[in-house]
């Protein structure tokens, strides 16, 4: 039996989540934390990937950080410098896009690939010590909706090297409502995926009729992230530690890191409690800092910040001409209550989804989506997207004395539509038309014989790319 | 509006109205579920999601007869899914099912629960084990496989000839195929399908089950438990000898899975069905190309038929013409034959337009030659004015006539003579370079220098020749001129041996003779200014080699004989006797006669004493 598994993996973090018994769930790591850091750093000659890499010592070590957004073949100038200025590495851009290590000994080099093929192996590693027996590990992963063929592609080459057995790719927002089994509602409506990640944002209007999603409008922002928050929270914690011991940690490279991880920390404790208690042993010169954070406080200081984070929301739900009835939030900044409640103030009768992680959600819908692709045979799909045929007009049936609809505006091809027929024991033939609506003229009539059929039949329809196929049985 | 009916009971309506295309994600169950239909065909997601809707709850039947007559100790034996009540279940059971049963058995025939109820319970081998036992089993995955393996109900028949007869192909082949497919390590295995099933259906069919992967293992029939063993030895030893057992009963398996397969593809209609198909296609493509060849060849045969007739007309129009022209040709034939009698009979009637006899016999030979000469209607002008004029016409046209010879002697004389010409240079262009002595030994040093395999030898041997002979004129050896005389003096052993012998023989001479220049160069008063030698026969030669006296001229063949006719004619005694030797070889003196004669005797003596000691 195969495992169905879903990746997403982020520019700050990566997360795992596996499809079992009908249920997508996600997997924790070997540090009891649900989410990985995509952070993978090179310490002596040994690589350290997550939760180490994250919390070591940022001198002494090459730290890349961000990998993903050169990830993407054609990233700009300025990821680069966002990349190089967040990792500690050189980094070269000649014809290949080489990171420069220097160790003890020797220069190391490495690429992007390699970086977030070590990732992937750290999460094949956790994925095949949560199974009992050993078979493949399918994958489906995720990608933003602006990445090229290629760059998915690459995506797909580094897990394949990893070990898993990658079944498809399929865009962030589709993999947020696979999540919610948004795509299961029988009405047609619009949803909001938002999506506020550590370095980057992502706003899209996702459609969803008769169960597949047609992404109406996408804004991406790389420029947004709630590392900013962070580095506020550092400086307010900075600034305390300032007027109390009048030391300045901004000064030093060391205590500032050290800072942002508490800080960081922090903000992930108050997204969920009240408050959080920061402790720094040696911060400065020594100098141990305790203290404690309330929400109130952590809300206070984003406060200015807030309306920038939501508006890339506000701009593509003011650019978009009708109704949002579902949001879903994802990315690990939505975990902040403060954000996901100004969000949900955008638009009040929408429903904000958040049952899930916000951090795990994309990770969850992959996941379901790899279950169900257990089911069919030799897929292969390439695209993000394709072209579906749906009818363009409603059908109606009418036979004896009755009027069904059998297919709806908007349906898919090959929907199905079974109507059981009471006509009585002794009928013999029996005659449906068709009709555009239930008042206009018949544009097909069929006659059947249903003399030897068992009473009461079943009529079977289904909808072909530019036909109906009537059966009885 | 179109419409096709299928069959009876199913029909295709056409909607008049275009179809709608959107781009959508490719994502979600009814995205997969379109994917399925479209791309296999078969709606892969409906038969699960129907697997899935069946949860009403089971009761478990519960047969406390059959638990009683358990035997712990022989738990391996039993059939674990009876003893949890699932006995029409078993592999279709789920995880859940299996759970849930165990619990109700559990509650019903726990011993504690049966000890409050007065139900007496030994402690030591109470049914209840067998209980766990097989919640054991089957609440393990990899066990409840290994059960599941060989369990005992599994129909591992495959059908027969005669079934297959009997049932007919789907009916013999269908339980028989969905019976194996839960062994399958991958989803959804494909139906056998039915007479109206695709070729692409088929075929996928049958790709699966030549591929098939069965998890079916046979750990659950091991003789011995590993555990058992006594030390870490004998363990292995167990381990050993059950692996080779599973591997065997595997490789049966998969020999009946094989088999099976083989069975069907060989008995599948439907193959047969497409093989003809194949077939049919095939012939008629084959027929097709035949007649299109045909068509070809009669096309072919009616041009080449044409071309005949058409070349048959000609010939005929030709032979007419040719005919023609020669019935035109003795017309004239006949005309000038006419004329010239007319002409003749003209002249004999007028006597010849002569005086004398001796006129008339001239003009006669005049008349005759003009006959000759004249054409047709020359001829007729000429009568005419034969007629007119008499005799003034006659002498004039005689004269004309002489003339007229006269010129075509004359021209045909000058042609001759410009054609000898011509040939003459020609001749003188096209002769052959000389190949003096010379020439061909530095031919020959040439060939040895260049041997064969060298690149353009022979272009290489030419070269080398007109670069290091002496040639008179301009004319140039080419290399084919080189290669002819090589071919020459290699192609007869005799002519071959011969030149170079006589080119070997004379090479001494030559060297004589450029020394011979060289000192009548420095030395003008040389004592021999006689010519240079001539051909010179061998003995002689070397002889005259060995001597090496400038003023000892050679004897040649002809002296030879005429030196020993004389000796022989003037016996010793005779007086005077070198004197009249002498005088019968015109080119020698007495001396030289008289010094051959010793030499001679001295050879003659030489040759017997070499026989005598040879005796």
């Amino acid at each position: 039996m195969a495992a169905a598994y879903g990746i997403h993996l982020g520019n700050s973090s990566a997360c795992l989540a596996s499809f079992n018994n009908g249920t997508a769930s996600v997997i924790a790591n070997d540090a009891g934390d649900r989410v990985t850091p995509a952070v993978v750093a090179l310490n002596g000659t040994e690589w350290e990937i997550g939760l180490p890499a994250k919390s070591g010592q940022p001198s002494s070590k090459a730290i890349i950080k961000h990998n993903k957004r050169l990830m993407n073949c054609d990233f700009n100038e300025d990821d680069l410098s966002y990349v190089e200025s967040s990792s500690s590495c050189r980094i070269q851009n000649d014809e290949k896009l080489v990171y420069e290590f220097e160790t003890s000994e020797t220069t190391l080099y490495s690429n992007p690939d390699s970086i977030a093929m070590k990732i992937y192996a750290k999460l094949f590693t956790i994925a095949s010590h949560s199974m009992s027996n050993e078979s493949d590990l399918k994958l489906v992963l995720a990608a933003p909706l602006h990445w090229s063929n290629a760059s998915r592609e690459r995506l797909v080459k580094c897990a394949e090297l990893a070990g898993f057995d990658v079944l498809q790719v399929i865009s962030e927002p589709a993999a947020a409502l696979l999540a919610y089994n948004i795509e299961e509602n029988p009405e047609d409506i619009n949803v909001l995926v938002y999506r506020l990640g550590g370095s980057t944002c992502a706003a899209s209007i996702v459609k969803v009729s008769g169960g597949f999603m047609t992404i109406e409008k996408n804004i991406f922002r790389s420029d947004l992230g709630g590392q900013c928050l962070t580095k506020d929270l550092a400086d307010y914690i900075a600034q305390e530690f300032r007027q109390k011991w009048k030391l300045d940690p901004q000064e030093s490279r060391r205590a500032m890191a050290k800072l942002l991880l508490h800080a960081d920390n922090c903000k992930h404790v108050l997204s969920t409690l009240n408050s959080a208690h920061v402790f720094i042993e040696s911060l400065l010169d020594g100098v141990d800092w305790s203290q404690n954070v309330s929400r109130a406080r952590f809300e206070n200081i984003i406060s200015s910040k807030i309306s920038s984070y939501i508006e890339p929301a506000q701009k593509l739900v003011e650019s978009f001409d009708g109704q949002i009835h579902k949001i879903v939030v994802c990315g690990g900044s939505m975990k902040i209550p403060k954000l996901q409640q100004a969000i949900a103030n955008l638009i009040p009768e929408a429903e904000v989804l958040s049952g899930i992680n916000p951090d795990e959600v994309i990770a969850v819908g992959c996941a379901r989506e790899a279950g169900l692709l257990l089911d069919v045979p030799e897929f292969s799909m390439n695209d993000l997207n394709t072209e579906v045929e749906f009818l363009g007009k409603d059908i109606y049936l009418k036979y004896l004395d009755q009027t069904v609809q059998l297919f709806k505006e908007g349906s898919p091809a090959f929907a199905q539509n079974i109507q059981t027929v009471d006509a009585g024991t002794d009928i013999k033939n029996i005659s449906f038309s068709l009709h555009e609506n239930p008042e206009s003229e018949e544009f097909a009539t069929e006659n059947f014989n249903v003399e030897n059929l068992n009473k009461p039949f079943t009529l079977k329809a289904t909808l072909q790319p530019s036909s109906v196929l009537l059966q009885v049985e | 509006m179109s419409e096709s009916s299928l069959s009876n009971n199913r029909r295709v309506v056409a909607i008049p109205w275009p179809i709608v295309k959107k781009k959508v994600e490719c994502a979600g169950a009814p995205f997969l579920r379109y994917y399925s239909i479209k791309c296999h065909g078969d709606d892969a997601l409906l038969s699960t999601s129907k697997a899935n809707e069946k949860a009403e709850e089971v009761i478990f039947d519960d047969d406390v007869e059959y638990l009683r007559s358990l035997d712990p100790k022989d738990w391996k034996m039993q059939d674990h899914y009876a003893v949890l009540g699932m006995k029409n279940l078993r592999y279709k059971a789920t995880d859940d099912d299996i759970k849930r049963a165990y619990r109700q058995k559990v509650l019903k025939h726990h011993p504690d629960k049966r000890k409050a109820q007065g139900e007496e319970v030994r402690s030591d081998d109470d049914y209840f084990t067998c209980i766990t036992k097989a919640y054991e089993t089957l609440g393990t995955p990899s066990k409840r496989r290994s059960y599941d393996s060989v369990d005992h109900t599994i129909d591992d028949s495959i059908p027969t000839p005669a079934e297959i007869k009997k049932d007919g192909f789907y009916k013999a082949f269908a339980n028989c195929f969905e019976s194996n497919a839960r062994w399958s390590e991958k989803r959804n295995v494909p139906f056998l399908g039915d007479e109206n099933s695709s070729r692409e259906h088929v075929e996928r069919f049958y790709a699966f089950w030549y591929e098939f992967e069965s998890w079916r293992e046979f750990s659950y029939l091991d003789e011995e438990e590993k555990e058992k063993g006594a030390d870490r030895e004998e363990r292995r030893w167990i381990e050993k000898q059950n692996k080779a057992a599973r591997a065997k009963l595997k490789k049966e398996e998969m020999a009946r899975i094989r088999s099976l397969v083989d069975l069907a593809y060989a008995h599948d209609p439907r193959l047969q069905r497409f093989k003809q198909e194949d077939k049919d296609k095939k012939l008629a493509a084959k027929r097709a190309r035949q007649d299109a060849v045909q068509a070809k060849k009669a096309e072919e045969e009616r041009l080449i038929k044409e071309a005949q007739l058409a070349k048959q007309k000609a010939e005929e129009a030709e032979k007419a013409r040719l005919e023609a022209a020669r019935a035109e040709r003795e017309q004239q034939k006949k005309n000038l034959r006419k004329e010239r009698k007319a002409l003749r009979d003209l002249c004999k009637s007028n006597n010849y337009y002569a005086e004398s006899e001796d006129e008339t016999v001239a003009n006669m030979a005049a008349v005759e030659k003009i006959c000759e000469l004249l054409k047709v209607n020359e001829l007729q002008d000429f009568m005419k004015d034969l007629e007119s004029n008499g005799k003034e016409a006659f002498l004039r046209i005689v004269k004309e006539t002489e003339d007229k010879l006269e010129a075509e002697r004359k021209a045909m004389f000058e042609t001759k003579k410009a054609e000898e010409q011509k040939a003459k240079k020609d001749s003188a262009v096209k002769a052959p370079i000389e190949w003096t002595v010379e020439l061909t030994q530095l031919l020959i040093k040439a060939v040895n220098l260049f041997p064969a395999g060298t690149n353009q030898r022979w272009e290489v041997v030419a070269n080398f020749l007109n670069q290091h002979g002496v040639f008179t004129d301009e004319k140039r050896f080419t290399a084919k001129d080189v290669l002819n005389k090589a071919k020459d003096l290699q192609s007869s052993d005799f002519s071959k041996s011969n030149l170079k012998k006589a080119a070997n023989e004379e090479a001494f001479d030559m060297f004589e003779k450029e020394k011979k220049k060289v000192t009548n160069h420095v030395d003008d008063s040389g004592i021999s200014k006689s010519d240079p030698v001539k051909m010179v026969n061998g003995v002689s030669n070397s002889k005259a080699a060995d001597d090496n006296k400038p003023e000892d001229k050679a004897w040649t063949k002809t002296e030879q004989e005429l030196l020993e006719q004389a000796i022989k004619t003037f016996p010793v005694n005779t007086p005077e006797r070198w004197e009249k030797i002498a005088d019968c070889l015109p080119n020698r003196t007495k001396k030289d006669c008289m010094k051959r004669y010793k030499e001679l005797v001295e050879l003659v003596k030489a040759k017997k004493q070499a026989a005598n000691l040879a005796k």
